[in-house]
């Protein structure tokens, strides 16, 4: 088992340290009021995202799953951009929509004479809410979605005819059956915002705190450290147990019903009705996820009201004096050299780890799921700090290493991986490999000619996740890249929090080029994706 | 010359016995069937042969030679699976060529063997196509062809016939014995279907609950079943308890019934089975044949089944009993009375050995 050995032993030295201080500071936290009240903000908020998510996304996920119009599987894919986006680019893109001088702001101020913006949602709640749905959207329309198509239409009927009434039919059969995938996404949608940080900290302002944003306060700004490490420790302990319940729960979806074709149970959209839902749901997609995008990129191309490239060109030059000022165009190149360390990596661990998983139940394999989906569930803050913490002294002093960065990044990337492959391997029946092995071939013999050919794509699809996610890290990436080598995100924070409308600008720039790569990459995805796969 | 032997195997699963102390041998070139219920322990058993799993307890020797150490993938079995586990991301050719290239044979003897046993199954030219292009009796061919292919010693079939439906199985099963036999393969056959154990088998083994019950030919097997599990999983319904007299005839609570094949002593306790195509109809007046046994009583159904009729019904001493009889005269309505002859010979009626332990 010498291959999760590195994992854990990151793990390992990344928490142990902490594990010392944690006593005396635990109780120090929970009795401060200050923590308290920013544990329950974080709950709050992550409560009140996934709930205005689902309603919001299960509207669209019964669309997605019953009915069939065209330009569906265009719009499917287009709707999974928004997740895969850096939070940075997320959060840019809706300052390039909504903020003060944003688009919507500045046309209402040009279109009625306003003196001043009439949408003040810079630093509220309501601007991150906003981006925690858009980020989040698609994991139910994944989730939900699939799962939903999946489903018999003849068990609706059935009810029906059994004399129910089209609501009484959701409510007692559709509900109870889709509610494992309900849940499933709620929880992933709660920790995702729950960890959420590159969004809080950049749209809502030092008002406003969650634990991963405190977590980085307190190391960072204040260089409270132990308080960080507790504050890491909680936040563990508590997306480590409802990452546990959404695998368990993950497993018992996976069991029931025998799938349908999706293309049976879809029709297209006949009355009236059924066409308004259809179109209404369409546009909302449209208008909600495409508009922020859209803004970054009119955004990129305009200074003062006319088109310009002059943010593109900016980049290629140094303009500040600073020495920690590194030419932009060296940010993407270190992004692209890291996505690349990162992704081969995350592969090769990630492949094991999953062929391990796949493998004969038993006990190492129950427990090792949800500990292997700890990188995804522990905050990136977290893992970055942990880093600092444990990598800056002897046995494994790395800390000025620019190696660090591709490792955290594997670290993240690693569970996308693990996640692709594992419904593609589970899925091969166990008797392909035993007639391969009957028929003469040796353990690794039906590795190479049975198992790697049908996950191949499987593993492309890990392969661009890995790479899009270490593309687009911040917030481990904010605490062990050297200045001297950020990435496109580090970079586009740093332009975000200068002043300016260079600056400003060249933020808008440099995020509509991660968005465009992040994008192009999963597009070209989509072409590849069969079945569940890429789902997790 | 015995080419398997299979010693005292057990098998535990979650602390419940699948084998019990299996023994059995089988001579080269001969084709054993397992027959039994689904859960009998039968696919397991063959797992066991091919390596797929290990027993708690037993050997198996092949050739002579104790095979309990060697992997599957060095045994040079063949095994043709239940669902045929085709590799979905090869073509017909590739699937059938994989145990060679496993085999490291130069790849002119591989296109050679390939097709000639593409040939042999009647799939020439079929090398190209997609596994998901092709029909389920066409996956079935290119199954067994993948097995065939690199010479197995012994070949064994899980049920390879259950995943089609009953018209092509009839056919199949029929091309599966021919092409055996052609090549003159060792094989172990498993089934829960009798009509297909009887067509493709030199012998049958009859398991249940985990123990052979009977291993026998064909006709032995129909004509003598051991005892009472094995005859009712042949689809014999209609037991008598009896005591047999001094002139060889079983006394029964419906009548003296005379077995041609009876074994045991006056006054032994016997079960007597009457199988269902044993009866003729009879009208009131005729008079039975020497030997022959009348059955009265009330027709509790009748079904057409086209080439005979489904006869139930209830005696007087409220046995009920099951019978197919000829469709040359129809017989009496539901309800109505009706008279049966039964025969002794060949397959009248059958002392069902010493009567089951209890």
């Amino acid at each position: 088992m010498f291959y999760f050995y590195p994992v854990l032993r990151l793990f390992g030295l990344s928490f142990l340290p902490e594990g010392n201080w944690d006593l005396g500071k635990l109780r120090e936290l929970v009795s401060d009021s200050f923590y308290a009240q920013t544990l329950w903000f974080t709950t709050w908020q992550a409560t009140v995202s996934t709930v205005l998510t689902m309603a919001l996304a299960l509207p669209g996920a019964y669309v997605f799953a019953r009915f069939k119009f065209r330009g569906k599987s265009l719009l499917q894919a287009f709707t999974t951009v928004p997740f895969v986006l850096p939070t940075v680019v997320v959060a840019a893109a809706f300052r390039a929509l909504l903020g003060p001088h944003g688009l919507v702001n500045d046309w209402l101020m040009a279109g009625f004479n306003l003196s001043s913006a009439p949408i003040q949602i810079d630093r509220t709640i309501w601007f991150f809410l906003l981006a925690h749905i858009f980020y989040n959207y698609t994991v139910v329309l994944r989730i939900v979605g699939g799962f939903w198509a999946h489903l018999e239409s003849d068990l609706t009927e059935a009810a029906q005819m059994l004399g129910a009434s089209g609501w009484q039919a959701f409510r007692n059969v559709t509900l109870p059956l889709l509610w494992p995938a309900i849940s499933a996404a709620m929880l992933l949608i709660f920790i995702f915002c729950f960890s959420s940080f590159g969004v809080i900290l950049i749209l809502g302002g030092p008002r406003f705190a969650t634990i991963e944003v405190e977590i980085y306060r307190q190391a960072v700004h204040l260089f409270n450290l132990p308080v960080a490490a507790a504050l890491s420790l909680i936040q563990i302990i508590f997306t480590f147990s409802l990452m546990w319940i959404f695998t368990w729960l993950q497993r018992k979806t996976a069991v029931d019903l025998n799938p349908v074709s999706q293309v049976a149970s879809q029709v297209r959209a006949v009355s009236k009705v059924q066409k308004i839902t259809v179109r209404a749901n369409v546009c909302f997609m449209l208008l909600f996820l495409g508009a922020p995008m859209l803004a970054l990129l009119i955004r990129s191309l305009t200074a003062d009201g006319g088109f310009t490239f002059t943010f593109y060109t900016a980049l290629f030059q140094n303009r500040s004096q600073s020495i920690f000022f590194v030419p932009p165009i060296e940010a993407v190149m270190n992004s692209l050299l890291f996505a690349l360390a990162a992704m081969s990596m995350a592969l090769v661990l990630g492949t094991l780890a999953a062929t391990y998983l796949a493998g004969p139940k038993n006990r190492g394999t129950s427990l090792l799921d949800p500990l292997f989906m700890i990188p995804l569930s522990t905050s990136a803050v977290t893992l970055g700090f942990g880093f600092i913490v444990a990598l800056d002294r002897p046995p494994l002093n790395l800390r000025t290493s620019v190696i660090l960065v591709p490792i955290a990044h594997t670290l993240v990337a690693f569970p996308f991986v693990v996640r692709s492959l594992l419904p593609a391997l589970r899925g091969i029946p166990r008797s392909l490999r035993e007639a391969a092995s009957v028929l003469g071939a040796s353990p690794w013999e039906v590795w190479r000619t049975v198992d790697l050919p049908i996950v191949g794509r499987a593993l492309l699809v890990g392969a661009v996740f890995a790479f899009a996610v270490s593309l687009g890290e911040f917030g481990a990436t904010v605490f062990v890249a050297r200045p001297q080598t950020p990435t496109m995100p580090l970079a586009i924070f740093r332009f975000l929090s200068q002043p300016g409308s260079l600056n400003y600008g060249q933020a808008m720039a440099m995020s509509s080029i991660l968005m465009l790569v992040t994008a192009a990459g999963f597009l070209f995805l989509e072409k590849f994706r069969i079945g569940t796969i890429g789902r997790f | 010359m015995v080419l398997l032997e299979v010693s005292n195997i057990c098998k535990k699963f979650n602390s419940k016995l699948a084998l019990d102390e299996v023994s059995f041998s089988l001579e080269e070139g001969r084709i054993l069937c397992l027959l039994g219920p689904s859960g009998c322990g039968k696919t397991t058993l063959l797992r066991i042969i091919a390596g797929l799993e290990a027993p708690d307890k037993g050997k198996v020797v092949f050739d002579e030679i104790d095979i309990a150490a060697i992997p599957p993938h060095r045994r040079q079995f063949g095994m043709m699976f239940q669902e045929f586990a085709l590799f979905p991301h090869k073509n017909v050719f590739e699937n059938v060529a994989f145990g060679l290239e496993r085999q490291r044979r130069t790849p002119q003897e591989i296109t050679l063997l390939t097709s000639q046993t593409l040939d042999l199954v009647g799939l020439k030219g079929f090398g190209q196509r997609k596994i998901n292009e092709i029909s389920g009796g066409e996956r079935q061919r290119v199954a067994l062809a993948r097995s065939l292919a690199a010479r197995p010693r012994l070949l064994m079939l899980d049920e390879p016939l259950g995943a089609l439906d009953r018209a092509l199985r009839e056919r199949l099963i029929l091309d599966l014995r021919s092409i055996l036999k052609k090549v003159g393969v060792t094989a172990i056959f498993v089934t829960h279907d009798q009509s297909e154990a009887f067509t493709i088998s030199d012998f049958i083994a009859v398991i249940d609950r985990g123990r052979i019950e009977q291993i026998a030919a064909p006709e032995t097997l129909y004509l003598r079943p051991k005892n009472q599990t094995v005859a009712r999983f042949l689809g014999f319904n209609n037991f008598l308890e009896g005591i047999i007299l001094e002139d060889g005839g079983v006394q029964t609570k419906i009548g003296v019934f005379y077995p041609d094949s009876g074994k045991g002593n006056k006054d032994d306790e016997v079960t007597l089975l009457l199988r269902p195509e044993a009866a003729r109809l009879i009208d009131a007046l005729t008079q039975p044949a020497d030997n022959e046994t009348i059955i009265s009583g009330m027709v509790q159904e009748r079904l057409f089944h086209g080439r005979n009729y489904h006869l139930s019904l209830k005696t007087e001493t409220g046995l009920f009993l099951t019978f197919e009889v000829s469709n040359q005269t129809p017989p009496p309505q539901k309800g109505k009375p009706i008279r049966l002859a039964v025969g002794p010979a060949g397959m009248a009626v059958e002392p069902v050995s010493v009567k089951e332990q209890k």
